[in-house]
């Protein structure tokens, strides 16, 4: 996975250049491989939101394309940076706590478990997932996204949020904790049973 | 499964430096983040994390949000908007390096010392350029004070708008020429900057901050007409000064370094 992980931020570096030099379809390349990262990143910062506020990013990214220098992880942090601008604006314009989670109730129920097709349970997880890390305090939320979420390293963590990376550090591993015990309470797992010493 | 993710992501060596410290959950093995939850607090950010991932895999890419992505791209191509753009600093996202940081001292460096040299350069020059339209130097009130010759030097009308401030009565020849000294200090190529007192000291002689350029400027000009006669080498080399034009507080380094192209200068 370490090794994938770092492949693909290679060819996502390469992806990037050839898109600076004007190659249609490496900017796709790119978008295939940065946006699933970001929109999960905005969902969980404006909830519903999060495909218009990634739009307008991509606006910008496609605009600014030129300015950035930089490897793949370096264009993550970038591109992070920019869906959050856009995203704190919304924020501000509607005067809603991020952390208020924007989805329904009836997502945070419990599935009934064997009703439910694997598809639908890896959805709903999916949806629960975002919407429990919306309820977190927001530096732990973000910490998280962008760690986990958008894949960036601690430096650059830190960059994004303009924080020291001991504070991003504490902040992601606080709220990660979190998210796990919520998840085990609802036992929400990766679709099969999970025991976890008792808490559920 | 679950324990691979954030690891997963982490870049080992490349210039980033701190991935050791760095994982998240590294710092559940022992740093003042790990709260006393101990083995289950890892299990359940072990699990929050494949969750996360999991629903990252799970979120689909739009063919629509896609396609207007890329035809702003295409967009924004064909207007060069991707050529010839600045990179701002918050477009950097190079690994941060050493090497890098001390670049950035160097370049900042580089800097300072263009603004010093760009200063020297306009206070050596500064009086020089652009002869000013009046042709009348004599008729300004100064112009009693000066003790050279009458004559319109080169120098003398460029310096024409500091004078009024620049030659405070009651300056006397040996401070004035204290004042020369401090013009040649602040103005040599390369010389150390002049510390605050001598700057200020400057300052009020000239009769402002922004008069300093011009009254140096006048005192280096008169300087150089009342040696030229003396010292008759026709370099225009300032080398030629007595020891007896020295003032009395000038410092070694300043005479050192007036003197050094030519020693033998001084006895000339």
């Amino acid at each position: 996975m370490g090794q994938s992980a770092r492949a693909a931020d290679e060819q996502l570096g390469a992806a990037v250049l050839r898109a600076q030099g004007g190659d249609e379809q490496a900017f796709e390349t790119v978008y295939r491989m940065v946006q699933p990262g970001l929109l999960g990143y905005l969902r969980g910062l404006v909830g519903d939101d999060a495909e218009d506020v990634a739009g307008d990013a991509w606006l910008e990214i496609s605009r600014d394309l030129g300015r950035f220098k930089g490897d793949g992880t370096g264009f993550r942090g970038w591109s992070a940076v920019i869906a959050r601008h856009r995203a704190l604006d919304l924020l501000r314009r509607r005067k809603v706590r991020p952390q208020q989670s924007p989805y329904g109730s009836e997502l945070l129920e419990l599935p009934g478990a064997g009703d439910t097709s694997a598809e639908a349970l890896e959805t709903l997880a999916t949806e629960r997932a975002l919407a429990l890390i919306a309820e977190l305090p927001r530096d732990q939320a973000e910490a998280v996204l962008l760690r986990v979420v958008v894949g960036l390293d601690g430096p650059s963590v830190a960059r994004v949020l303009g924080k020291r990376q001991g504070a991003v550090r504490t902040a992601a591993y606080r709220g990660l904790k979190r998210l796990g015990t919520r998840l085990a309470e609802q036992g929400v797992t990766d679709g099969t049973p999970r025991t976890l010493g008792g808490a559920r | 499964m679950s324990g691979d993710g954030m690891r997963g992501r982490e870049r080992e060596g490349e210039g980033r430096g701190v991935d050791e410290g760095e994982r998240v959950r590294g710092s559940a093995a022992g740093g003042a983040a790990c709260p006393p939850g101990g083995r289950a607090g890892e299990d359940r950010a072990d699990l929050a994390e494949a969750a996360l991932h999991r629903a990252v895999s799970g979120l689909a890419i739009d063919p629509a949000a896609q396609a207007a992505a890329v035809a702003a791209f295409r967009g924004a191509r064909d207007a060069g908007a991707h050529r010839a753009v600045r990179t701002r600093r918050r477009d950097d996202w190079r690994p941060r390096t050493a090497a890098r940081r001390h670049s950035w001292r160097v370049a900042l460096g580089a800097l300072l010392a263009g603004l010093t040299l760009g200063g020297a350069a306009f206070a050596v020059t500064g009086g020089r350029p652009d002869p000013a339209p009046e042709p009348t130097p004599p008729t300004t009130p100064a112009a009693p004070d000066r003790q050279s010759d009458g004559g319109e030097g080169e120098g003398e009308d460029g310096a024409g708008n500091g004078r009024h401030a620049s030659t405070a009565p009651g300056r006397t020849p040996d401070q004035a020429r204290s004042d020369e000294a401090l013009c040649r200090s602040a103005g040599r190529v390369g010389g150390k900057a002049l510390d605050a007192p001598a700057r200020q000291r400057l300052a009020e002689a000239a009769g402002g901050r922004g008069h300093v350029q011009a009254y140096c400027a006048r005192l280096l000009a008169e300087a150089d007409r009342g040696r030229g006669a003396a010292a008759s080498d026709g370099q225009g080399h300032r080398g030629g000064i007595g020891p007896d034009d020295v003032p009395p507080h000038r410092s070694a380094q300043n005479e050192g370094a007036a003197q050094g192209p030519d020693p033998k200068g001084s006895g000339r």
